[in-house]
């Protein structure tokens, strides 16, 4: 198949899009791609670039009457805004901007990521592990420590114990 | 804060960054594991101020020494302090990337003796822990750099979401925050001209192909960076597992490629063997794309077995050194003009090829 734009080069892009005026479909080779993408961020390269991205989310209209009414939202901990993210191709200013501009970066994980949840490790400070985690993990040491008594290791059965107050504390706070 | 000789020390590092144990994999190059985190508590580099940079940069620091991290030999580089040609031959070295050569205010490095541990402080994240092996070693690579994470972790809170894992600041590096990438010397798929669509391929199934600097760099020396896209969803094991399977069946593809050029195209397989080999033998100037182009043809003989006294030991050598910052190193001085620039790069080469072929009393 043949590039739309310059009928020479063999099309390697294929862009669909479906608006109320029913569905179009370009097919593109990459030097056409590439000098389009500039005025038309519809176009995604090789290279993945969240602007872009964040810029087809905008215009897929899911996100397009509120993106109008969030266009003065500003991070209550950094600042940052909209226009800020434009001029850095994308970029978050902190870890609140995450929930600050929720939405608008959500459908842009699940284009990118086609996931929105974590499935990896997490950071071993108990207070990331979600309640159950937690649980399960007293369980285990509760059990380790007892075979740890019965080995006669007293040394790590010691370490234990200490671990297990922690976490049990950590817990008791928690269910306050 | 010793700097003037630490990085120059590491030139006497040259050939552990690709030093192969015998029979590995030939194809791959190198790998690479990195993992992007930030302190809670900050805003993120591009919204930091001068000041909470140099505090994340010591806060970093002092972790790293709490827990020896690059270890009692490593160098903890300031790399505002170092002069223009030190940051050059970190980058050159893919050590630190270029917007450390851009914005080097507040930017670090720790770095361990063999060069296979590198923290950034202050990139686009303020930690990005890269760990580097020779060859194809992903799954080591990895072990690495998630030690040397959890080492950080006890020291230092990071940003870490309940649902969307690791906090970055850019969305893509969201979740794991992992971007595991293998250097592949694909001369033969080159040759065949069978590259353009395992690149397209490569695409489609959400893999990056990047050339040997990285984001927006060239394809030169026939070698690419292949590296995944995502970081939200997979597990960290999961992510090395897809991108293993696929660059198996990558280095598959080479291998066969080249035994069908072997075998149907010989005498253009040993013509462009022989003339790269020319080129870097009795050039009198080389640029550096070129020798590189060159070197990947040298190398693809090595491979094959069609050298009886080059070595792959030389092929890295010339790899490693063909760069500016390293050449100014070796010479001593600036060059006066690029043209001295260019005669001493081929001498360089000239003499590597020469010492083995001496030795072996071609």
């Amino acid at each position: 198949m043949l590039c739309d734009i310059c009928k020479k080069n063999e099309a390697v892009l294929h862009i669909q899009e479906v608006s109320s005026e029913g569905k179009k479909v370009i097919n593109l080779c990459n030097e056409c791609a590439e000098k389009h993408s500039q005025n038309d961020p519809l176009l995604k390269l090789s290279g993945l670039n969240f602007f872009d991205v964040i810029e087809d989310i905008k215009k897929i209209g899911e996100n397009a009457v509120k993106q109008k009414k969030q266009s003065t939202l500003k991070c209550p901990k950094c600042g940052w805004s909209f226009k800020e993210m434009d001029e850095n191709n994308g970029l978050l200013g902190c870890d609140k901007c995450y929930e600050t501009f929720g939405s608008v970066v959500e459908s842009a994980l699940k284009y990118v990521h086609r996931s929105r949840i974590h499935t990896g490790k997490r950071p071993h400070n108990s207070k990331n592990d979600p309640p159950e985690l937690r649980l399960e993990k007293l369980r285990k040491l509760e059990n380790e420590l007892q075979n740890a008594v019965a080995a006669e290791e007293y040394e790590r059965a010691a370490v234990l114990r200490d671990e297990i107050a922690v976490l049990k504390k950590k817990r008791k706070k928690e269910s306050k | 804060m010793k700097k003037k000789n630490a990085v120059d020390s590491l030139l006497q590092n040259s050939l552990s960054y690709l030093e192969q144990k015998k029979n590995s994999n030939i194809i791959a190059v190198s790998s690479r594991v990195r993992l992007a985190r930030n302190l809670a508590q900050f805003s993120f580099p591009v919204n930091s101020s001068v000041h909470d940079m140099a505090c994340i940069r010591n806060v970093v620091e002092d972790a790293a020494r709490a827990q020896n991290i690059v270890g009692s030999r490593g160098l903890y580089i300031y790399i505002d302090e170092l002069p223009a040609l030190d940051r050059e031959f970190l980058y050159e070295r893919r050590l630190i990337s270029s917007k450390f050569l851009t914005y080097p205010l507040n930017r670090g490095l720790l770095l361990s003796a063999n060069e296979q541990l590198a923290v950034m402080v202050n990139e686009e994240d303020h930690l990005r822990i890269q760990s580097f092996l020779p060859g194809f070693r992903l799954q080591e690579a990895y072990k690495k750099a998630a030690q040397a994470d959890e080492k950080f972790e006890r020291e230092m809170e990071f940003a870490f979401d309940d649902k969307l894992g690791y906090l970055t600041s850019c969305p893509t590096n969201v979740g794991t925050g992992l971007r595991a990438s293998v250097m592949l010397h694909l001369p033969g798929l080159t040759l065949t001209g069978e590259l353009e669509a395992t690149v397209r391929a490569l695409n489609k199934m959400n893999f990056a192909v990047r050339g040997i600097f990285g984001e927006g760099s060239e394809n030169v020396g026939a070698l690419y960076q292949i590296s995944n896209q995502v970081t939200l969803g997979d597990s960290e094991e999961e992510i090395i597992g897809k991108i293993s399977d696929t660059i198996d069946k990558i280095i598959q593809h080479e291998q066969s490629a080249r035994e069908r050029m072997f075998a149907k195209k010989q005498s253009r397989l040993l013509d462009y063997i022989g003339r790269s080999y020319g080129l870097l033998k009795y050039a009198y100037l080389l640029h550096s794309k070129e020798t590189l182009n060159a070197l990947s043809g040298v190398k693809l003989g090595v491979d094959m077995g069609i050298f009886a006294n080059v070595n792959s030991d030389m092929v890295n050598r010339i790899y490693i050194h063909s760069g500016a910052a390293h050449l100014q190193k070796l010479y001593g001085k600036p060059f006066e003009n690029n043209e001295a620039k260019s005669i001493f790069r081929a001498n360089y080469v000239r003499e590597v090829l020469r010492a083995v072929t001496e030795e072996q009393g071609e």
